[in-house]
């Protein structure tokens, strides 16, 4: 049954790039074309999403499919297994709203390259040897980069995707042990990792299309290569040290992404940065898996595990929809910019709605997806064994705080970005007659909306169908007691969070309460007048919106860390110190700021000249396949 | 008939908790003016308040969507559910199996959000401002609740509420004084949290009714889990009669009023936490729950 589904996806991938080369050559037809990869995209969703009904136990043996392309020595291996189908069907179904959502807005200087990046997602998952990984990878990222800005983030973001492949052809055939290190260093970084995530984070500011790729394909892409480094089904135990860097690296990056998400100035780094934090809880949940692995805790590593996978497909239809309804917004408004931004609800309501929902479900809220996360990631540290070291004790309250943390910082990034955004009075002119996307547009954010909110809501027995498969491939045992078709189970004699139960108690206290004020004729509410300003004078004539001063442009939504040290709690020192002296070099204090430089900016790449960026792929390109030659022959 | 006798504590319960919930913040009230040397309104002053308000027809901003009249339902329910999910008089209640400690703190969160949101939907300063105050503050707090919810996960080996006050009703969450250290940090997480009063100015009539309601509600689920983790005793176990009930009853009522004095005996004292000293709270909150996540994990590693 397997074989006929994979030849189904090589079919779907070769249509999707034969799409992209006809869109290139016949501009003309490009609604036609867009709308013709949508459907095929979603096809291919559905079949990846049929093979993993289809899997459910007992799975049967992948068998590799050989294409006749590649090098020589080194043929193109597919193969279609529960978790390659687990993620096709996320990369396929985020291609597919992509490409609905770039027909429907009309967006069409991305048809090319948006059907040939999923085409090669497609192959860079379903990939069965490190070649077929790396080209995928590769090519995907070349396609991004073509259709995306030629400035220094998409080159950077093609470097990154080029260095993700190199890393996965190395990982296959030359370092098999490094592992760790490649998988950090190469989807790490893609996804968003410390300390390359500005290298990603600034692309995301690209068209509305090659930003949707980028958090709702790239990252979940990057995940499953991470998974598949790390997590080698043949039972070898990892270095306890892995899963303890991973879990640094990943806390880190939830925690300064999520940071940087509620402080962000405009709307499209606060969305690379939320990326961020999901990489970053994603890649804490692998950490903390390889951990339990390493102690023989296979209950524990389903857990984290099934944090991963919860927080991939939340990536995926939750990023695909905020980036979509960012870009709406970016189009309708004409600005990105949080502080020219507001009131958008009155004018966008279908969007506003759309874009709350997507961020409830990235925070940690009861019954979202997010919250789910974060539920699993503090039973799968629950589940880790209590007796060790001290620093060791300290190291899990440290990163339980992180986990902490990051949730209230989704939430407060959720509240910000809507609060400030969409709510509240106009900024600009061009707020107030700001206009929602087409039809076609609205219906694709308003399914993906429903996607996010029916994925927390229903995560258990979603997690029951879909999941079961996947996590046997990772840990050679189904997730057990831990999905039930209410919620989630920590234990047998736990009985967990219960999602659905949730939800429907909520709607119904809510339900209650409106028919309890009707039934005692409570009068319904009466509009009329402006809103109290405490009593301040109204705003002159040429402020038709109130002054904008008065309205909190999201500043000041998470506390400033980097202060901790000098002024807080109090408030005096917060004022910028006139007679502050730059340390001389070699002082500690000088590598002390760098570092803090470096933690809270990253590495910068400067401008690539400008025509050097073809040479440079080339090279890279190049590099590549001499690499792949190489693990081929050796 | 457990089942029925379930539905039926369940029932009791969240009339129970209605009922209460705003004669405890008068109670406070009351109890810190007699500590100040003032009389105190009458605790059923609340009520009145509230009867009064639920008549009265809203009042929104010509410019206003459906947020704000959606917002105080959403509020009450969150926090109704919240406040249905902690036990006071018996355990094994209708929503016993739902009741994780993560899911009730989540849910008063979720409670103060929605509040917020419509805040920041009238776009005036005050609203906007108190928002911001609002999510620093959890951003500060959260870890804490996260380490305590760590350390009862720990002690207990489960999350669940009604589990985890059974185990501690049958005196086996040890080491005690580590339960102790975290209901402290809970209790500081929660106290020294945001007060929404500048976000509340934008409701009024029945809504306003509602979001009190809602924060009252809030305040006594606080209240109630802190009194069935450090006080245990009294709670009528699952499957008890109705004599276990009153007796349960009795005991919630004096626990939660000896908790309500300690608090205006301490807000006496030492006066209202100011805005400035609450991340300072929160940074001891924090500590506590690191200890008391260390104190298990000493306890286990010793034994």
């Amino acid at each position: 049954m397997n074989a006929p589904l994979l030849a189904f996806l090589v079919a779907a991938i070769a249509a999707l790039l034969g799409l992209g080369a006809l869109a290139a050559v016949w501009p003309r037809r490009a609604s036609l074309i867009v709308w013709s990869a949508a459907g095929v995209a979603g096809f291919a969703a559905a079949i990846a999403l049929l093979d993993l009904l289809l899997a459910m136990p007992p799975a049967t043996a992948a068998l590799p499919l050989v294409l006749p392309l590649g090098l020589p020595g080194v043929p193109l291996r597919l193969a279609l297994d529960p978790l390659a189908a687990f993620f096709a069907a996320l990369v396929f179904g985020t291609g597919s709203a992509t490409l609905a959502f770039i027909a429907a807005t009309e967006e069409f200087p991305a048809a090319t390259a948006v059907p040939i990046c999923v085409g090669m997602l497609g192959i860079a998952v379903l990939g069965e040897n490190g070649f077929a990984e790396g080209l995928g990878l590769a090519l995907a990222g070349t396609a991004l980069w073509m259709s995306g800005s030629a400035d220094r983030s998409g080159a950077a973001q093609f470097g990154l995707a080029l260095l993700a492949a190199a890393a996965v052809v190395a990982a296959g055939a030359i370092l098999p042990r490094a592992g760790l290190w490649t998988a950090l260093i190469g989807p790490g970084a893609l996804a968003g990792l410390l300390p390359l995530h500005r290298w990603t984070a600034p692309a995301h500011g690209a068209s509305t299309p090659t930003a949707a790729l980028l958090s709702g394909a790239i990252v979940p892409t990057a995940l499953f290569v991470m998974l598949r480094l790390l997590l080698s089904p043949n039972g070898t135990v990892p270095p306890a040290w892995w899963g303890v860097t991973l879990s640094l690296a990943g806390a880190a990056a939830a925690v300064i992404g999520g940071l940087d998400a509620a402080q962000a100035p405009d709307l499209d780094s606060a969305l690379a940065a939320g990326t961020m934090r999901q990489t970053g809880l994603a890649t804490l949940g692998i950490g903390v898996a390889l951990t339990a692995v390493g102690e023989d805790l296979p209950a524990v590593a389903t857990m984290a595990l099934a944090a991963v996978l919860v927080l991939a497909v939340l990536q995926a239809i939750a990023g695909t929809l905020l980036a979509l309804a960012c870009g709406a917004i970016r189009e309708g408004a004409g600005t990105r910019r949080l502080d020219r931004l507001g009131g958008l609800v009155r004018r966008m309501p279908v969007t506003t709605v759309c874009l709350l929902a997507g961020l409830t479900g990235l925070a940690a809220v009861p019954a979202s997806a997010g919250f789910a996360v974060a539920w699993l990631l503090l039973h799968a540290f629950l589940g880790l064994p209590h007796a060790g070291t001290l620093p060791a004790q300290l190291w899990r309250c440290a990163l339980v705080a992180a986990v902490g943390l990051a949730s209230a910082l989704s939430i407060a990034a959720a509240l910000r970005l809507v609060g400030v955004a969409c709510l509240g009075r106009p900024r600009t002119p061009r707020c107030a007659v700001a206009d929602e996307p087409s039809r076609g547009g609205r219906l694709v954010l308003v399914t993906l909306a429903l996607a996010t909110t029916a994925w927390g809501v229903l995560v258990g027995p979603l997690l029951i169908v879909f999941a079961d498969a996947p996590m046997r491939v990772l840990t050679g045992a189904g997730l057990g007691p831990l999905a039930t078709p209410l919620g989630l189970a920590g234990g047998v004699e736990s009985p967990g969070y219960a999602a659905l139960p949730i939800a429907c108690l909520l709607a119904l206290i809510g339900g209650l309460v409106i028919w309890l004020r009707r039934l005692l004729g409570v009068p319904a509410a009466a509009a009329g007048g402006p809103a109290w300003e405490d009593g301040f004078a109204a705003p002159p004539g040429w402020l038709p919106f109130g002054d904008p001063t008065t309205q909190t442009a999201g500043a000041d939504f998470a506390p400033s860390f980097h202060r901790c040290g000098a002024s807080w709690p109090g408030r005096d020192s917060e004022i910028d110190r006139p007679n502050h002296t730059v340390p001389a070099t070699g002082d500690w204090r000088t590598i002390v700021g760098s570092l803090r430089e470096l933690a809270s900016k990253g590495v910068n790449l400067r401008p690539l000249p400008a025509g050097s960026a073809p040479a440079i792929v080339l090279i890279l390109l190049a590099g590549l396949l001499i690499l792949c030659a190489w693990a081929g022959v050796s | 008939m457990t089942v029925l006798a379930a539905i039926l504590a369940q029932v009791i319960h969240s009339a129970l908790m209605l009922a209460a919930a705003p004669v405890a913040g008068a109670l406070r009230d009351g109890f810190e003016a007699r500590l100040g040397g003032r009389r105190g309104a009458d605790p059923w002053q609340p009520w009145r308040d509230l009867r009064r308000l639920a008549r009265k027809q809203p009042a929104l901003t010509e410019t206003a969507t459906l947020l704000p009249r959606i917002a105080p339902v959403a509020c009450f329910a969150a926090a109704a559910l919240a406040a249905a999910m902690v036990p006071s008089f018996t355990l094994g209640m209708a929503f016993a199996r739902f009741a994780d400690l993560l899911v009730v703190v989540g849910l008063l969160a979720a409670s103060r959000i929605v509040v917020a949101l419509a805040g920041l939907e009238a776009g005036t300063a005050p609203a906007g401002l108190a928002a911001g105050r609002m999510t620093r503050l959890a951003c500060l707090s959260e870890p804490t609740l996260y380490l305590v919810i760590l350390a009862f996960g720990m002690l207990g080996g489960t999350t669940n509420l009604d589990l985890l006050f059974g185990l501690r009703l049958q005196g086996m969450l040890q080491p005690v004084a580590a339960a102790i250290l975290a209901v402290a940090a809970l209790a500081l997480a929660a106290l020294a949290g945001p007060d929404e009063a500048a976000l509340t100015a934008e409701f009024s009539g029945a809504d306003l009714a509602l979001v009190r309601m809602g924060g009252c509600l809030r305040e006594l689920a606080w209240l109630s889990l802190a009194a069935g983790l450090l006080l245990p005793a009294g709670v009528a176990e699952p499957g008890r009669g109705p004599l276990a009930w009153v007796i349960g009853l009795a005991a919630w009522s004096a626990k939660v009023v000896v908790l309500i004095a300690c608090l205006a005996a301490l807000r006496a004292g030492a006066g209202d936490l100011r805005p400035s000293r609450r991340p300072l709270a929160l940074g001891v909150a924090a500590i506590l729950g690191t200890l008391a996540a260390l104190l298990v994990l000493a306890s286990v590693a010793a034994a």
